[in-house]
């Protein structure tokens, strides 16, 4: 069984935001180092994340998502609003 | 159990109203034949009134409250609620207000309750309360009940949860059962 990974985004020392300071490339091994901000959508949560995909996928229908789901229209549209609160704190 | 627990997380809007639609007609033909009435948004009360009166009363209590928890939502909800999913999960949310009347069927307890109508407090502990001691540890769960689902279709209808959605909840629930109280009497005397 394959061994699930999360990218770490929260300093597990600290508590502070995470950067990107190296990237590497597994075929050449070439490695990039900077100083990079993680893009929004890696901060949000593994659920979140879900969520968003699975937004896109239903072409933004929260109706046709609420039947995917087999959950009720007014519990997705919260999720929605709840994903899109969290994304105006992270932007502040 | 999660959608006993939590019904409105699966199902909302057009489903639980008319789910609450046939619920109000089940009860008012009940209450219509077992000469019970309803008063304020959960109470109930022994009385003849006719089927209309009763369908009233039931509607009064469902509306009243449903209409001010609309208020509290568009005042301070950043979610847009919808109508019919407020008004739909109030309406079904008043399936434990059913059991309450369906417990106060049964014989035992309506011969004593009946009995009680017409008797001087001190006069009521030569009576046999098992019964009806029973049946008010049943309403006390379906009051529980009640409360629980109604404050649950509220939340997931407005987005408003935790201790703003539970303290605008019972300020709501308040005015309504006063408001209410007073209609359905009105109604009574009618």
């Amino acid at each position: 069984m394959e061994s699930i990974k999360n990218l770490p985004v929260v300093c597990p020392s600290c508590g502070a935001e995470l950067r990107v300071r190296a990237l590497a490339c597994p075929k050449c091994d070439t490695r990039v180092e900077g100083d990079y901000d993680l893009p929004l959508f890696l901060l949000l949560t593994a659920e979140e994340q879900r969520f968003v995909l699975d937004f896109v996928k239903c072409s933004g229908s929260l109706k046709e998502m609420a039947a995917q789901l087999g959950l009720s229209y007014p519990t997705v549209r919260n999720r929605l609003d709840d994903l899109i609160e969290h994304l105006k704190t992270l932007e502040l | 159990m999660k959608k006993l627990i939590y019904p409105f997380r699966y199902f909302s809007g057009e489903k639980t109203l008319v789910a609450g639609l046939v619920l109000m007609m089940v009860a008012t033909i009940l209450a219509r034949i077992a000469g019970s009435t309803f008063r304020g948004v959960v109470s109930q009360g022994i009385d003849s009134l006719s089927f209309g009166q009763l369908l009233l009363q039931w509607l009064v209590g469902w509306l009243v409250l449903s209409a001010l928890l609309y208020a509290a939502a568009r005042i301070f909800s950043r979610t847009r609620t919808r109508i019919v999913d407020l008004v739909g999960n109030q309406a079904w949310a008043r399936l434990p207000l059913l059991f309450i009347l369906l417990g106060g069927m049964l014989p035992a307890v309506r011969r004593t309750i009946d009995a009680m109508e017409c008797m001087a407090p001190n006069e009521m502990m030569q009576l046999d309360l098992t019964w009806v001691t029973i049946y008010g540890f049943f309403v006390v769960v379906m009051l529980v009940w009640f409360l629980w689902w109604s404050y649950c279709g509220f939340a997931v209808a407005t987005n408003l949860r935790r201790g703003k959605g539970i303290a605008i909840y019972i300020v709501c629930y308040l005015l309504a059962e006063v408001a209410a109280t007073w209609m359905t009497n009105a109604i009574a005397r009618w």
